[in-house]
Formats: C-alpha cells, structure tokens, sequence
C-alpha cells in the first residue's frame, strides 16, 4: 500500500479515470495530487494554453497562485513559462534573488509570501502542453532532489492531462454532432417539402430559397426550417 | 515563354478567419456548424480549406457561410459573412 507521498501519487495519477471528472476538475485533482507530494508546497496552480491560446492559469488550488503568476504572462518572462519553453524543471530557492531573471514575477511574488517555487514541464507524446506550478512560503521549500520527484509526478500528471483533453474533445465532438443532426434533419425535411412543391426544384435551390429567407429575416436557417416543417406561415412584415 | 500570372488569393478563407476570430470559434466548431446546415465534407477537409490550402466549392462555402451567419443571428447582427456569390 503507498505511504509516502510520492508513491501516494504516482498511484494516485496512474490509476485515475478521466471520464469520471469533468476537464476542469480533472486538471485540479491533478494540481492537488502533486501539490500533496511536496509537503512545502502552499498551492500549485497549472499553467496551459485557454480557448484563445493565451497561456493561462486556468487551473490552480488558491486564487493566490493565478493573481502571482499573472505576473509572468504579462511580462512574457517567468519560471513557470521557461519550464514550459525550455521542457526543463525551474527551481526558485531564494525568491529574494530571482529579482534579477524574473522581475516581475518576482515582485508579485513576494508581494504574496512566496519565497520559493518549483515549475515543471508537462510533456506529452514529445510535446510541452504547460507548466505545473508549486509555490512555497518558506525559502528552499523544494530541495534539489525534489526535481527528480517532479519530474517523475509532471510525467504522469501530463498523460493524465493529454488522456483527460483527447476524452473531454471526442465527448464535446460527440455532443457537438449530435446537436448538428437534429437541426440537420429539420432542414433536410423543409428542403425536401420546398423540392415536393415544385418539381423543378433541386436541392442547392431549395437550400438557396431557405437561405435567402434566413438573411431576409435574420433568422437562423433551422428555425427558417422548422416554420416550413410545422407549416407555419412567415410572420407578417411591419405595416402591412 | 508566358509568364504565369500571380495567384490571386482567394478572399474565402479570410472571410471564415475574420468572422472565427470575432465569434471566437475553433476548427472544429466552424466544422459543426456547417455540417449542421448541409455540409458532407470532412473536418480535415475543412482545415485545408481554412488554410487556403485547397480551394473552397461554391456549395460548400455557402455551407459555411450559413453555419457562421448562423452563430452571428444570435449575437444578433444580420448575415456579416458573404456568400459565394458575393464573394467570387
């Protein structure tokens, strides 16, 4: 049975089941497993691309932790970011003397009583999807060796990760495609009863006729469809 | 010998750049939607055409057009994006 903390999670991060949590609370178990490990670490916040391909501290276990790093994103210099660019472990002992690398970073830093940090890369399948984040109160919270074990928790904390985004895409897809196909077979059928009414028409034309009414009125192209569906006549134009 | 003339770029892929990155939509997204209003061809497909790696059909950037137009209805502006036959 696993005792210490970091056999607590490595079997913690190995046996985890991504369906069973949502991305998000995926990534903070994640955060929260390896923070657990480290018995010096305040909080621990993950560092990752967001929807818009800003980096970002979308997930963290205190506020704290994206309010210090937002530091490093504003000035594009930091720790956090140079794990991730340079896929290497980034130690601070002493926050005191990082002044001089990571300014910025720094200032906020200590502003929160951080005096020391470590940062690990998160790769997977040979690629760097961020930066897991540990802050400490105490200078030379995380001590040499504590990279290796860092290293070791960030490489099963990314397979969990790149496993938990591959599953939550193909779910999101899924739903996606499905919601797609219910509007789809709206359309189909009005355009199907535009081509029954006149026997000339094809089914480009019949999406054109649909499509006209959509900007004419600005409406959607479904709800176009399902007036035509349900045979319902188009709303009466202003003043007439 | 007769020099070729220079490609024009096709103002297509732009279009679906411009109005992506005011809705704020992926790939896949813009995929969905215009498979929800007709589209047959493939996300992959799609990629390319977004790229401006393969050239868009009429009917399909119409399709696309329409996914788009689509998601701009709800934000409650009419129809930004062209269709095909505006857009050469």
């Amino acid at each position: 049975m696993a005792t210490d903390p970091r056999s607590a999670a490595l079997s913690a991060l190995s046996g985890f089941l991504v369906s069973e949590l949502g991305l998000g609370d995926t990534l903070l178990r994640v955060a929260e497993v390896t923070s657990q490990a480290f018995p010096a670490a305040r909080m621990a916040g993950i560092a990752m691309l967001d929807e818009y391909g800003q980096v970002r501290t979308g997930i963290y276990t205190d506020p704290e932790s994206p309010e210090i790093d937002s530091g490093q994103y504003e000035s594009g210099r930091g720790p956090c970011l140079d794990a991730w660019r340079l896929a290497r472990t980034v130690r601070i002992d002493d926050m005191t003397e990082a002044t001089a690398d990571y300014p910025e970073f720094a200032g906020i830093a200590l502003d929160h009583g951080i005096l020391s940090t470590l940062s690990l890369p998160l790769i997977a399948g040979g690629e760097g999807i961020g930066a897991l984040n540990l802050y400490s109160a105490g200078k030379h919270g995380f001590p040499e060796d504590a990279e290796d074990l860092g290293l070791e928790l960030a490489a099963a904390a990314a397979v969990v990760l790149a496993n938990a985004h591959a599953y939550w895409a193909a779910v999101e897809l899924g739903e996606g495609l499905s919601e797609a196909m219910k509007s789809r077979a709206i359309i189909e059928q009005a355009k199907g009863i535009l081509m029954a009414r006149s026997p000339d028409m094809d089914a480009d034309a019949a999406f054109d006729l649909l499509r006209q009414a959509s900007q004419r009125e600005n409406v959607k192209l479904r709800d176009i469809a399902q007036r035509i569906v349900d045979r319902r006549p188009p709303p009466a134009e202003p003043g007439r | 010998m007769t020099a070729m003339p220079a490609a024009t770029p096709s103002p297509r892929p732009a279009a679906i750049s411009a109005a992506r990155q005011e809705l704020a939509m992926t790939v896949q997204e813009v995929w969905l939607a215009y498979i929800t209003v007709g589209g047959d061809g493939t996300l992959a497909l799609l990629r390319r055409w977004v790229a401006g790696n393969a050239a868009i059909p009429d009917r399909d950037y119409d399709f696309i057009a329409q996914g788009l137009n689509d998601h701009f209805v709800e934000r409650g502006q009419n129809h930004p994006v062209a269709y095909s036959a505006d857009t050469g």
